[in-house]
């Protein structure tokens, strides 16, 4: 290492010592610190125990449920085929952190022949008007208090200097305006690291246990080291952007106060105005079908069929097909009662299925337009990406929702169709006095809900990934570029 | 020398460019959310209409069949307009509708989570499907934008930005000396420009404020409430909020301290006032009185029903075996067994909901910002409070309901169009206007007492002398 190199690592050292001691002996950064830490703390233990709970209440009520169907009695296959069952939504990767749209949705499906049921059970009815302030979250700290305080900590970090005429005493250095802003930066961050490091390694050291404290909710959903990794890095990335717009904002202005003004307008209109107004608009300009209509479609195309096929005569062609995989094709008569009677309800099923995905596959549609407008959002405030970002990697946004009830909906079609099948091999010549017993109702196929990686996570949100890498590259060019522009009186 | 302050006031806030925009930018915001909950009231009544008229059709189509079955047409036992216990339970579902409050516009409240149409049998008591787009997921999660969140959480922020510098600024562009040289004390001064600010808010806020039920009007006219007062409370609410942050502001200037300083401050108080107390406060509601499982329930109902419903398969009949004529005592029976299992469910929830409502009362005087949202919910119309007067008389129409049905089928004679006459319908009567007047008048009281203590403080502290002219 060069005498040049090692020299000029001291000054860096020394300017980042300087900015933090700045932080440290300033009392109101001790006073909000603790604020926030004592708010983490209560999100936290919160967030903890509420999930704690959900977890071990969802897995209680699961294996309730599953008890529930393996002693349901004698009955015919079909019968209970009506008769259904419930499944329970997995918790999310890591909820405790971003309940994202939990509270707002059903979180149990139950699956009965004929039809696709929506999820019910949510906890949306229970709340009282508070919850209309958002409630309190360890992602609420992270994504709205910690870019107060770094404004807070830094919208005076370069108007300061000139104000104070210590600006002129600095440029003297010689040193390269980059390293300045680098060493105020690090200033910064290492003021919220202060605070920051503590909160992950409680944090940290809870999603490590985490799986135990699932209560061995088979169903949880997997792969959250992973998720948890790219949620540093994102949240990481999103306090970058922060610290970096601070002193670009500090360095452009005029005066600590139009800096200190700028940036609260900034963040007023990125945290509160844009995630709310974005996603009112894209509702309004992308409006979704209203529930009774996708109903209301559904039951008349079940009865009718789908435009330009009529129900009985679609019925019938995929009854043909059945019938020629049996090897009875025209020659029905010649088949065992409860083997056609199985093949008709095998038919009718995968007539309602087919049904249902129209209608559906519109649904999503529509519901995938409405998203891709509000997260465009994000391109206007980092807030948005974040956001977006954050509950999609705790397992807790509308698309892990969406893929349980998809996975819900599978896992129904082949029971149905699996009791459907039983009742063809076993019915004999009467297929609607024959009754299975617990024997059958052991061997239905088990609710197994898809577990997505990250790789799934992120293609989903391609859009708020783009838009934070663009802040982040933005705001970085516009603090360097503020710095190298300075001017010193 | 006050009217001089106040004259010379308006002329500096009018001459700031930065002082128009925030008051420009406030007014377009409040102008988009006054639009959009015209745009969702519209929807929801047009949603409620629309269940209302489905609810007419399908008890004429019972009626058509019931008249073709006596001029000789074939009965569909599966849909036998005549049995009172299949009307009673499938055929003829009968609609509770809550219509949006008289001042809806303004506050989404619960309105977007809590079922404004509820679909009766006398077997179900559920939410019906809705017949409005209604919110995300996502909106929800992140609140509507609408005028309540407009007042509760931005109007603060703009009176911050009207304020903060109020005294502090004019010392520091060292004009506070050029004034105080002249004969005015300091308290007179930081009244008129503090009055000059009020006016200028409640102004800004009243106009505002109005472009809901002006962008509503037709909607308005339609409901029975007493208008006048709903919106005599909303305006006075909005109003004194406003007022509030301002007697912030000129507590927190009367500090002597310098700009940055007090917008950090003001902006600290807004954090503490905004997220910090009413975080804590639903943390606490949800530990205190925690709500009964919901997850739990589903297996619980169909434990109950578990039994019936396996005898009852027949009689519903999905694959066309007929339904079993003795079984019509056995149902009503089988019914009560299942309310007798399930109904204390059901009330420990209700108890719960008013425990919790009950506790959010007392704590909405923490935080201005609860008193309004609270406030703001209650003369829209579109709170938990309204909500649980609804469900309470959809209750009492339920058990109406389900004893004319019952009457029917222990007479065991098949309905008639008399009957289908004699159906009762629900009719929603809005909760006295009494006690709206005295919850909302109870947070108007604290409001005012609030601002008096802070009025109060700042004088004395100016009176003081100490935020003369230097540092």
């Amino acid at each position: 290492m060069s005498d040049r190199t090692r020299s000029r690592r001291r000054i860096h050292q020394a300017l980042i010592k300087k900015e933090l001691r700045e932080v440290i002996r300033d009392g109101r950064f001790w006073m909000i610190a603790l604020i926030i830490a004592g708010l983490s703390l209560v999100a936290l233990s919160f967030g903890l125990s509420r999930s704690h709970a959900v977890a071990s209440e969802r897995a209680a009520a699961q294996h309730e449920a599953n008890e529930q169907w393996r002693g349901q009695g004698n009955k015919n296959p079909h019968v209970a085929a009506h008769y259904g069952t419930h499944v329970f939504k997995p918790v999310g990767a890591l909820p405790f952190i971003d309940p994202g749209v939990e509270p707002f949705v059903g979180v149990s499906v139950k699956l009965e022949a004929h039809r696709r049921n929506d999820s019910a059970a949510g906890r949306a009815e229970d709340a009282t008007g508070l919850s209309r302030f958002g409630g309190l979250s360890v992602a609420l700290v992270l994504q709205l208090l910690i870019p107060l305080l770094t404004i807070g900590l830094g919208f005076s970090a370069w108007t300061a200097e000139r104000e104070r005429g210590t600006l002129r005493q600095l440029a003297s250095l010689g040193l390269p305006p980059r390293l300045l802003a680098a060493g105020k930066a690090l200033g910064i961050a290492a003021a919220l690291g202060v605070l920051l490091v503590p909160a992950l390694a409680v944090g940290g050291a809870i999603i490590a246990v985490w799986p135990d404290a699932a209560n061995g909710h088979e169903h949880a959903v997997t792969s959250s080291a992973a998720r948890s990794l790219a949620m540093l890095v994102a949240y990481g990335a999103y306090f970058l952007v922060f610290v970096s717009l601070v002193l670009a904002v500090s360095a452009w202005a005029r005066s600590s106060r139009a800096a200190l003004v700028v940036l609260l307008g900034f963040w007023v209109a990125a945290a509160l105005v844009t995630p709310r107004a974005a996603s009112d608009a894209a509702a309004w300009l992308a409006p979704m079908p209203s529930q009774a209509k996708t109903a209301t479609d559904i039951r008349r195309s079940i009865a009718e069929g789908l435009p330009g096929v009529p129900r009985e005569k679609r019925i019938d062609e995929i009854t043909e097909k059945l019938l020629a995989e049996h090897g009875f094709q025209g020659a029905e008569l010649f088949m065992p009662p409860a083997l056609l009677a199985s093949t008709e309800l095998q038919a009718e099923a995968a007539f309602e299925n087919e049904v249902i995905d129209h209608h559906y596959d519109r649904l999503s549609e529509a519901i995938e337009r409405q998203e891709r407008l509000s997260q465009t959002a994000a391109v206007v405030s980092p807030v948005v990406a974040i956001r977006s970002l954050s509950m999609a990697l705790a397992g807790t946004d509308f698309t892990h929702h969406r893929l349980f009830a998809d996975s819900a909906e599978q896992h129904r079609r082949a029971l149905v169709a699996m009791l459907n099948e039983e009742l063809g091999k076993k019915g004999g010549d009467d297929a609607w006095s024959y009754e299975a017993g617990s024997e059958l109702w052991e061997r239905a196929p088990k609710f197994e809900p898809t577990k997505p990686g990250l790789a799934w996570v992120l293609d989903n949100q391609r859009i708020s990934v783009a838009a934070l890498l663009i802040w982040l590259i933005a705001s970085v060019l516009a603090a360097w570029w503020g710095a190298r522009r300075l001017r010193v009186v | 020398m006050l009217r001089n302050v106040f004259r010379l006031e308006w002329r500096n806030v009018w001459r700031d460019a930065a002082a128009r925009a925030v008051v420009l930018v406030f007014a377009l915001l409040a102008g988009y959310a006054a639009f959009g909950g015209s745009r969702s009231v519209s929807a929801a009544r047009d949603a409620q209409a629309t269940a209302e008229r489905d609810e007419v059709a399908r008890l004429n189509e019972l009626r058509e069949q019931l008249g073709a079955i006596a001029g000789g047409a074939p009965v569909k036992h599966v849909a036998d307009p005549r049995n009172a216990l299949l009307v009673g339970r499938e055929l003829a579902p009968r609609v509770a509708a809550l219509p949006p409050g008289p001042l809806a516009v303004v506050a989404v409240g619960q309105r977007d989570v809590l079922p404004a149409v509820i679909e009766l049998t006398t077997k179900t008591r559920r939410a019906g499907a809705r017949h409005d787009a209604g919110a995300s997921p996502l909106e929800k999660s992140n609140g509507p934008f609408d005028l309540a969140f407009v007042f509760v959480f931005l109007l603060p922020l703009i009176v911050i930005a009207l304020s903060y510098d109020l005294l502090s600024g004019e010392r520091e562009r060292g004009t506070l000396s050029l004034v105080l040289s002249q004969p005015i004390t300091l308290t007179t001064f930081v009244l008129g420009k503090g009055l000059q600010r009020a006016a200028l808010v409640l102004g800004l806020v009243i106009v505002l404020a109005l472009l809901g039920p002006v962008s509503s009007g037709a909607e308005l006219a339609a409901s029975g409430a007493p208008l006048a007062l709903h919106l005599l409370l909303y305006l006075l609410l909005v109003a004194l909020y406003g007022v509030f942050w301002l007697a912030l502001g000129v507590l927190v200037n009367s500090r002597g301290r310098s700009s940055a300083a007090n917008a950090l401050t003001l902006v600290g108080l807004w954090l503490a006032l905004l997220v910090v107390v009413p975080g804590l406060a639903s943390v606490a509601v949800d530990t205190i009185y925690p709500s009964p499982s919901r997850v739990e329930l589903v297996n619980l109902a169909r434990a109950a029903a578990s039994d019936a419903e396996a005898r009852t398969t027949a009689v519903e009949g999905d694959h066309g075996k007929p339904a079993d004529a003795t079984s019509a005592e056995q149902a009503i029976a089988m019914q009560a067994e299942l309310e007798r299992q399930l109904g204390p469910v059901q009330i420990r929830f209700r108890e719960q909901h008013q425990r919790q409502q009950a506790l959010v009362d007392k704590l909405r005087f923490l935080s201005p910002a609860i008193l309004l949202n609270e406030g703001l919910s209650d003369v829209s119309g579109s709170g938990v409070a309204r909500h649980q007067y609804f469900s309470a008389q959809v209750d009492v129409f339920h058990a109406r309901l389900k004893a004319f049905f019952e009457q029917r089928v222990r007479r065991g004679t098949p309905l008639t169009v008399a009957d289908y006459d004699a159906m009762p319908r629900f009719v929603y009567e809005e909760p006295p206007a009494k006690e709206l007047a005295l919850r909302v008048g109870a947070s108007l009281l604290a409001l005012v007492s609030l601002i008096a203590a802070l009025l109060a403080l700042a004088t004395a502290r100016l009176r003081s002398g100490r935020p003369s002219s230097g540092r």
